[in-house]
């Protein structure tokens, strides 16, 4: 799968520096920081989007199933993708607020910055798992205003618990439960979501949605 | 065990809304080139993907390499195939070195030396993103990826099409050299017969999904013969052994099989195209 992810890491290049250029400056900006979270992680899932767009292009899927892969692989790779991205743009807003803590004396990592990354992170796996398999069944084009779709729920939903919470005190399972609890949610999630990226695939592949 | 076919297709059926790909039977005798012939659509590439497993087919089997090809073992079979595609397959922000350097996290055999020497021979530019490569740049980089990682059967779908007459001579006499080593085959599939009938040692034809032909090359050439006489002529010549027909002004062409014509009658030696075209225009009727 080497070649696979190297492949993907070449056509995510440029994408990438601006990902690296637009996480440092809004985590640099006070007050923008959980805005330039929230967009730094928009472009990082839009990188999976980018690639797929780029293959169907150039018909890479056809070419990669001649190649020692098995469908599984090819698909994988996206999910990898968008998780590596997904915390790398986590760190370099991190980064850019400690530098910019640093720099103006405030506390090098604000909390709040912190916990809404956290909770961030958190939903991030299920927005993938729900994010891909529209791309594989409808395609780059239709699959990007479904993404849109459910990149605006997720969010909001992040944004929207993360308020309730920093207002209510609303009763709270125990951690030692809450993580089991919520690690089972994503790793069903993605299998889940795996499953059904790969069963698209491979009926895109038998030309069922042509 | 020594491999007697490289490939061994049985019975090999795909449905598509409009076409069919019906009950192929083929093989590929190890250490030979079979060309794979027939219009656009005709079901080539098809044929090509499902040996390589990459397309569900509806029915039969295929053998490649001595292994099913739905077999676990498969996938580790696909590391001695190369192919190459008839059309763009690298997305086009990526260039030439960038391919090696993915090729060789693919493939375990990968040798980056014969790589470059490839590139190096075909005169691609190492650094050019693909977006600036011509067809026929593009088809040389596909052949010299598939010729760098110890393949010992190639599949090569219209490899040689978009390529200048030199570089196509070239990469024919690369082809059919690769054949000749031990275990090892060609698949050719192509439009430009006259590239089939230089290195092929079989050819097969196939017509809107169906297998017309399969023979050895020489066999053909010898076996069929063009007929020209008058349309009068023509009729007192049995019906089975024409196969097909071209009446103009003056009289009749057909291609006939040499054995079944009266003694005396003038038949000229056909070419590979000949006998296609004669036999496309009488599968069309």
């Amino acid at each position: 799968m080497i070649g696979l992810l190297r492949k993907e890491l070449y056509v995510a290049d440029r994408s990438f520096r601006l990902l690296v250029v637009f996480a440092l400056v809004f985590s640099l900006i006070p007050g923008m920081s959980n805005f330039g979270t929230t967009y730094a992680i928009m472009m990082a899932m839009s990188i999976p989007l980018n690639s797929i767009a780029y293959d169907e292009k150039s018909k890479w899927d056809r070419y990669a199933a001649m190649l020692p892969y098995k469908p599984g692989q090819l698909v994988w790779t996206k999910y990898l993708l968008a998780y590596l991205f997904t915390v790398l743009a986590e760190a370099i807003v991190l980064l850019g607020s400690v530098i910019r803590g640093r720099i103006s004396h405030e506390p090098s990592t604000p909390e709040d910055l912190l916990s809404f990354s956290v909770l961030l992170l958190g939903v991030m796996p299920v927005m993938i798992a729900a994010v891909l398999p529209p791309l594989y069944r409808f395609g780059s084009e239709k699959g990007r205003l479904v993404m849109l779709v459910f990149m605006g729920i997720g969010v909001g939903i992040t944004l929207g618990l993360a308020g309730i919470f920093g207002e209510v005190n609303l009763p709270q399972l125990p951690l030692a439960a809450a993580v089991p609890l919520f690690v089972l949610v994503v790793v069903a999630a993605t299998y889940g979501s795996f499953r059904l990226s790969v069963h698209f695939y491979r009926k895109r592949q038998n030309g069922a949605y042509n | 065990m020594e491999l007697t076919n490289a490939i061994e297709i049985r019975g090999l059926t795909k449905h598509y809304k409009g076409f069919s790909l019906e009950n192929l039977n083929l093989d590929l005798p190890a250490g030979c080139v079979l060309g794979l012939v027939g219009e656009n659509g005709a079901g080539k590439s098809t044929t090509i993907r499902l040996t390589m497993d990459a397309l569900e087919r509806d029915g039969g089997t295929v053998t490649v390499l001595g292994v099913d090809n739905k077999s676990r073992e498969f996938h580790a079979i696909k590391e001695d195939i190369g192919v190459v595609l008839d059309e763009t397959f690298v997305p086009e922000i990526l260039s030439a070195k960038q391919l090696g350097r993915i090729m060789a996290g693919s493939f375990k055999n990968w040798e980056q030396d014969t790589y470059e020497g490839w590139l190096k021979r075909l005169d691609l530019p190492e650094d050019k993103r693909f977006k600036d490569y011509s067809r026929g740049m593009t088809m040389k980089l596909g052949i010299a990826a598939a010729l760098s990682h110890g393949a010992k059967l190639l599949l090569l779908d219209e490899a040689t099409g978009g390529l200048d007459p030199m570089v196509r001579e070239e990469l024919l006499e690369v082809f059919a050299d690769f054949a000749a080593q031990d275990g090892h085959a060609v698949l050719l599939s192509s439009h430009i017969v006259s590239d089939l009938e230089r290195i092929c040692d079989y050819i097969a034809f196939l017509h809107k999904g169906r297998l017309v032909l399969c023979e050895e090359k020489d066999v053909l050439l010898e076996k069929y013969g063009i007929l020209k006489c008058s349309k009068e002529q023509l009729q007192n010549i049995p019906a089975g052994a024409v196969h097909g027909v071209r009446i103009g002004n003056y009289g009749a062409e057909a291609l006939v099989e040499r054995e079944a014509m009266p003694r005396g009658a003038v038949i000229d030696r056909p070419t590979l195209e000949d006998i296609i075209l004669y036999m496309s225009k009488e599968e069309a009727k």
